[in-house]
């Protein structure tokens, strides 16, 4: 399910973007495999979500052709088995979402790379 | 010409020696001054207690070696980098403080990955918003080290 994977950021690359193909149209399979039994996602609201909430959301993507959305480049950087994805993205033009920091946070375990932990920080206007 | 290229390879391998000697001593140090881990739950705790312990009262030198090269810190207001942490814990020398009790702190292993997470609530003087934070450590060479740390205010609508 989770395919060929080394150790590198090229690997790290591929995962973030079929993470965000499998969310954005309901590839549960594939997040079942990819996030760890405890993974959470911090929301920039400061909303804690699990592994079963985040799938459920992915799950009523099922079927949608949403388009897959332009990212900024993250920046990647790799400790032996642990690395840690973060990026800095602009606010929405119709305000949507804040500007905000955002990590992913992966372990590479048998082969492959499992995100273990997100957060996200909504950037402060003081 | 051949007198210089010698010169210049004898001063290239001396600089080369003296780094590749260094590099075993400071590897070395920092050993022993992280002290004998193991990539497991207690470990992690240990070493997030001595972090607060040595950022409270001023003991860089642990935190040169915790903290990775890249380490950043990053927070509504910004990032930090390991250069201010290290500069604003050597302000710290010569304090007593207490170090705050942090209940409620979560530590999780997955292989040579640390995540330590913590809803830390607002403060009762209302002065401190209620976070969320987290540190992520890469175990390496023996020891876990420090390479990230976000912050991420609750929203008053999300409570």
């Amino acid at each position: 399910m989770l395919g060929q994977q080394s150790a590198d950021a090229v690997s790290i690359k591929r995962v973030e973007q079929a993470w965000t193909d499998a969310f954005l149209h309901g590839g549960t399979d594939y997040l079942q495999c990819l996030l760890t039994q405890d993974y959470v996602s911090v929301s920039a609201k400061g909303v804690p979500r699990d592994r079963m909430e985040i799938i459920g959301f992915a799950e009523k993507n099922k079927g949608k052709d949403t388009p897959m959305p332009s990212l900024p480049e993250p920046t990647i950087e790799i400790y032996g088995n642990t690395a840690v994805v973060r990026s800095d993205s602009p606010a929405a033009p119709d305000g949507k979402y804040p500007a905000m920091y955002s990590s992913d946070i992966f372990a590479f375990q048998d082969g492959a790379w499992h995100a273990v932990y997100s957060q996200h920080t909504a950037k402060s206007n003081d | 010409m051949s007198t210089s290229v010698t010169t210049g390879f004898v001063r290239i391998s001396v600089a080369a020696f003296l780094c590749l000697a260094a590099f075993p001593v400071f590897a070395q140090d920092c050993h022993a001054v992280l002290g004998p881990q193991a990539a497991d739950t207690a470990s992690l705790q240990r070493v997030e207690d001595r972090w607060n312990d040595a950022f409270l009262h001023g003991h860089a030198d642990y935190l040169e070696c915790l903290l990775a090269s890249d380490y950043l810190s990053v927070s509504p207001k910004g990032t930090h980098d390991r250069v201010w942490e290290l500069d604003h814990a050597r302000k710290n020398q010569g304090s007593t403080a207490p170090i705050p009790e942090t209940p409620g702190i979560v530590f999780e292993v997955h292989g040579n990955t640390g995540v330590m997470r913590l809803f830390k609530p607002a403060s009762p003087d209302g002065k401190q918003p209620a976070q969320y934070m987290a540190d992520i450590f890469a175990f390496q060479n023996g020891a876990w080290r420090a390479v990230y740390s976000q912050h991420t205010t609750v929203a008053s609508e999300s409570k």
